[in-house]
């Protein structure tokens, strides 16, 4: 399990007007162990009267970004004396346990997840408070404000109907298409649909049919290039359902959906997750469109496995389709929330603060393999392209799925657009069938949501 | 040859359920790679390993089933028999007292049983949260016992309606107090049926999963299915197949355990609530 | 329950004590029932009849939430699956319970076999799902236990898994799953019947089938209704293992694979947006509808002459 790292790629690219804060002294990740043992760093905020924090966590224990954020907590006590307790609840918590506790006394100061799944869950219900103020707070190395890019902090995505922050990120997140680099030797990323096409050859496209989130990947991607950052979510809002056929660079991406899909493996929606990106790691499937934490899931999975086997990461972007106008890289954070029932919001605001100082953070690209927002941390050599992509200035940033996961709280995706997308890339639906499918599924949802 | 031929799927049909029990116990010895590509093996790379307990040792630590099967057993144990407390003399003077009405109250309760959970669960958690009861094993003890009280008062009547009435009619004649009667003479003669609904409630309520997710919020009150159905979520993301099997295996084999001790009690107390 | 005629108002003295404590000993009880179940059911009707997103006060909207009800697709689906559970799960079930009935009878090895299929009934319902989730995946190279013996048989393997297929795999692992224990009622009451009357038919030639439909059948009859009333209960909340079994386990299985249990949850607690508590209590409430219905129904085919033997 031998990793490098590639320090100071963040130096070379300043995209999207941030003013990058400059890695003076080269700093380089500690190794997973090496971390766990440095020195605690100061804290820059201590809370004045709270003596104790509730955190949720979407993580688990065991997890490695679980170890990481457990080790942060511990220096936090440590250096201001406020206990944090932390429940490790999983990744549908937020769903099961956090949203039903919004009314009732048991609720944490601290949570995390996406954004979309934030907004969606707890913003829309009120949930959340302002952290514009957080910003402002120190880390332990300069503020909040300058150890986030604007890229990270100053967009839709992270802000509620008034303007206000809602969250504050931690870990970054793309997607991209993963392949073995020693087993394409010479590759060269696909500039065109065509290109595309011809490296994909024989059903060798991995995918976790039962996740629809990851399905709906194809044809999102490529109709972001044509109809650009926030169409879908708006061809989604339509309560006439009548943008999905207006606007012809849906069809477009559908025709190009229904091509990828004809590379998919046998049984790609046969499987349980993670089976099927667990047969592209073993090498059955070439190719496996996943979010930046594809390589950490799939390395832990070849070694737990036992045998042996390692992966060369890769991974490149999809190609512009023929008359597309919209460069598009998709991106995903995962963000701090607080409470707006928090007893201790200011023993929050200042362990977030905290977990970004640079050492701390360090542990999310070190332990976790993870990509985050500071631009002076190193990266993992796994998600060296992914980062390259996702700080190309010509590319603009859009959302995950454009957001259409937490249209009308998830309904959405899950009762119209999922099951149409399964359908296409089935083939039961023809792209121009699946196009008229979205019109009258998204008009008939939007009259039964009154 | 048609009876050769039931016999033959009859007994292909029980190999298949102790197939399954097999696998269960071997793969929670195993890593990935043996569960999958040799399913019907025995385990061997941990043992090789001089670490068989590995996938057990991960389960019980890492995901906290330690901790859940103390808060299980506990919980299960309290609300099995605080269910059985409050059961028992509510069948017993239904079944016996002959008091007018008593027929119809116990169809009453009876209807209980087929209440599915859900219909009731959301004025149960806002009512509950009002209490401060959410996210609290008190709050959900509470639930347990409540929701157990119709199918076990069913349950007992059928007990009760079994036993003689003539020790309890002698008992009277030589002046005991109708309470001392119930407790001394009728309790000890139904022990079977109360042993036996002691029994089944326990068994439910230790597989019991949809109410310990909506009610429990907080990892110190995760009960074993609870802390299964959050681990499996994990155990995908981390490949952690191992410690699943295993964390699977120390939810049933417990009640394994319980059921070769008690397979003809069960069995019989379940079909005598079904056929009374 | 051979009838205990009411009593006369005061035979003994020591009746009349007993009667005092008719209270005290069942009130404990009926509270309880009342309380946690009686009087939440009726909250569960009255909520139907609004939207309420579980803070702030509720708005009545009379019907709306039914109507909302029948223009959604995943209502539907999940009104068919639950009704596909009970329906095609109950015959499957009884039809395997029937036959294993016929052939345990006289078995030397009749009640280890009972033990050994009663068995997966105290499993955790999650378990089995799990369980069921490895054995049927669809992975070339690397099948379920399933797709490996289709293979083995030199069948092409199949995808089990694939949402259109799912639900009737689950039905397959349910009746799996619990003809053991519908075996074991019924052996009980067969086991009640006197040896004699199969002697007879055995002697008149019958063959299995016949001695089923002539013997068996007519004096198990009752216990037959009671099952099928216990089989409508129970499948008319099944949860856990469509939500295991159907989905990737951490969120809901695909839509079309729902139950009426997993709508109420999705729209209750599930939910990632606002809940709806009234359009899950309004799906509440089409699932008692719907048992009280089916029950009332199967009692009143079943209903006949009682068999004194």
């Amino acid at each position: 399990m031998r990793r490098t790292y590639l320090a100071g790629l963040a130096l070379a690219l300043t995209a999207c007007g941030a003013q990058a804060t400059p890695a003076e002294d080269e700093f380089s990740l500690p190794t997973a162990a090496a971390y766990f043992t440095t020195a605690c760093p100061e804290a820059g905020t201590k809370p004045a009267t709270d003596k104790e924090l509730t955190y949720w966590s979407m993580w688990t224990k065991d997890e490695p970004q679980g170890k990481v954020l457990r080790y942060a907590a511990d220096c936090f006590t440590k250096k201001t004396g406020v206990k944090v307790t932390i429940q490790w609840l999983g990744r549908a918590y937020l769903r099961q346990n956090l949203l039903p506790a919004l009314n009732t006394d048991t609720v944490p100061d601290l949570f995390d997840q996406d954004l979309t799944n934030i907004k969606a869950a707890i913003v829309s219900a009120g949930g959340t408070r302002a952290l514009d103020d957080v910003l402002g707070l120190k880390t332990g190395d300069g503020t909040v404000r300058d150890v986030l890019p604007a890229a990270y902090r100053d967009t839709p995505a992270i802000k509620d109907d008034a303007g206000k922050l809602f969250a504050v990120p931690y870990i970054v997140m793309g997607n991209a298409w993963w392949y073995d680099k020693k087993k394409v030797p010479g590759f060269k990323a696909p500039r065109t649909m065509d290109e595309l096409y011809a490296l994909l050859g024989d059903r060798s496209v991995a995918l976790d049919g039962d996740i629809g989130y990851y399905a709906a990947w194809y044809f999102d991607q490529l109709a972001a290039r044509y109809v650009g950052p926030g169409g879908l979510a708006r061809a989604a809002q339509d309560p006439t359902g009548q943008l999905w056929k207006s606007d012809p660079g849906f069809l477009k991406a559908a025709e190009h959906t229904a091509r990828i899909a004809s590379h998919l493996v046998d049984g790609w929606d046969a499987g349980k997750f993670p089976q099927i990106q667990q047969r592209w790691a073993d090498g059955d499937a070439a190719y496996l469109f996943m979010g930046s934490w594809g390589p950490t899931e799939t390395r832990e999975y070849l070694a737990k496995q036992g045998g042996g086997q390692s992966i060369d990461y890769g991974s490149f972007q999809f190609p512009m389709p023929d008359g597309a106008t919209h460069d598009v890289v998709e991106v995903q954070q995962i963000a701090f929330g607080v409470t707006a029932k928090a007893r201790h919001p200011e023993a929050a605001k200042a362990f977030i603060a905290y977990f970004l100082t640079r050492d701390l953070l360090a542990g999310m690209p070190a332990v976790a393999d993870s990509l985050t927002p500071r631009r002076d941390l190193p990266v993992p050599s796994d998600l060296a392209d992914l980062k390259a992509a996702l700080e190309d200035p010509a590319k603009k940033h859009t959302l995950f799925m454009d957001g259409l996961d937490g249209v009308a709280g998830g309904k959405f995706a899950e009762q119209v657009f999922f099951p149409a997308d399964n359908d296409l890339l089935k083939g039961k639906l023809t792209p121009a069938a699946f196009v008229d499918r979205l019109a009258t599924a998204t008009a008939a949802f939007w009259k039964t949501q009154g | 040859m048609l009876r050769l031929v039931g016999r033959a799927a009859v007994w292909l049909f029980t190999g298949l359920n102790v197939l399954l029990l097999y696998w269960l116990v071997a793969a929670s010895f195993k890593t990935p790679l043996e569960i999958f590509r040799d399913p019907f093996g025995l385990p061997y790379t941990w043992f090789a390993r001089g670490n068989p307990f590995r996938n057990y040792l991960y389960a019980w630590n890492q995901a906290e089933f330690g901790h859940a099967f103390l808060v299980t057993v506990v919980l299960v144990a309290a609300a099995s028999a605080s269910i059985v407390l409050v059961s028992a003399p509510a069948a017993y003077a239904l079944s016996r007292f002959g008091v007018r009405g008593s027929g119809p109250l116990t169809g009453f309760l009876a209807i209980g049983m087929g209440v599915p959970m859900q219909t009731v669960i959301i004025p149960l958690f806002v009512g509950l949260a009002e209490l401060g009861l959410t996210n609290s094993l008190l709050g959900l003890y509470v639930l347990y016992v409540a929701l157990s009280v119709p199918f076990t008062v069913f349950l007992l009547t059928g007990f009760f309606r079994t036993l003689p009435e003539e020790t309890e009619e002698a008992a009277a004649l030589d002046g005991a107090s109708p309470l001392r009667t119930f407790v001394s003479i009728t309790l000890p003669l139904a022990r079977g049926g109360l042993v036996t609904a002691l029994i089944l409630n326990a068994i439910g309520l230790w597989n019991e999963t949809l109410l310990a997710i909506v009610f429990i919020q907080e990892n110190s009150g995760f009960t074993l299915a609870r802390a299964l159905f959050t681990f499996y979520g994990a155990a995908t993301y981390q490949s952690e197949y191992g410690g699943l099997i295993a964390g699977v295996a120390i939810v049933v084999l417990p009640m394994l355990a319980l059921y070769l001790l008690l397979a003809r009690r069960i069995i019989t107390g379940l079909t005598l609530g079904a056929g009374k | 329950m051979a009838g205990r005629r009411a009593l006369p108002a005061d035979v003994t003295p020591h009746l009349r004590n007993r009667r005092r404590l008719f209270w005290p000993f069942t009130l404990p009880a009926i509270a309880l029932y009342v309380v946690f179940l009686v009087g939440p059911a009726v909250a569960t009707v009255v909520l139907g009849f609004t939207r309420w997103s579980g803070a702030g006060p509720a708005t009545f909207v009379g019907l709306e939430q039914y109507g909302r009800l029948l223009g959604s697709e995943s209502f539907r689906d999940a009104f068919v699956n639950t009704l596909g559970y009970i329906v095609v799960g109950g015959a499957g079930t009884f039809v395997f319970a029937f036959l294993f009935t016929m052939v345990l009878r006289g078995m030397r090895a009749s009640k280890t076999v009972r033990a050994i299929l009663f068995f997966p009934n105290i499993v955790a319902p999650v378990a089995l799902g799990m369980f069921f989730g490895f054995v049927f995946k669809y992975n070339p190279g690397r099948q379920g236990l399933a797709n490996f013996l289709l293979e083995s048989l030199g069948l092409p393997a199949a995808g089990f898994l694939r949402p259109e297929n799912v639900t009737w795999v689950v039905i397959g692992a349910l009746v799996w799953a619990s003809a053991g224990f519908y075996i074991t009622i019924m052996m009980a009451a067969v086991d009640r019947i006197p040896p004699y009357l199969y002697e007879d038919a055995e002697l008149c030639g019958a063959s299995p089938w016949q001695q089923f439909r002539a013997v068996t059948l007519p004096l198990t009859w009752d216990v037959v209704g009671i099952a099928g009333v216990l089989w409508t209960i129970g499948a008319v909340k099944i949860f856990e293992m469509v939500f295991v079994l159907a989905g990737p386990g951490t969120y809901l299985p695909p839509s079309r694979t729902w139950t009426l249990a997993i709508y109420v949850y999705d729209r209750s607690f599930g939910a990632q947006g606002t809940p709806e508590y009234g359009t899950a209590c309004a799906c509440a409430v089409v699932m008692i509808v719907l048992v009280t219905v089916l029950v009332t129904a199967l009692r009143r085919v079943m209903r006949r002459e009682r068999l004194e033997y």
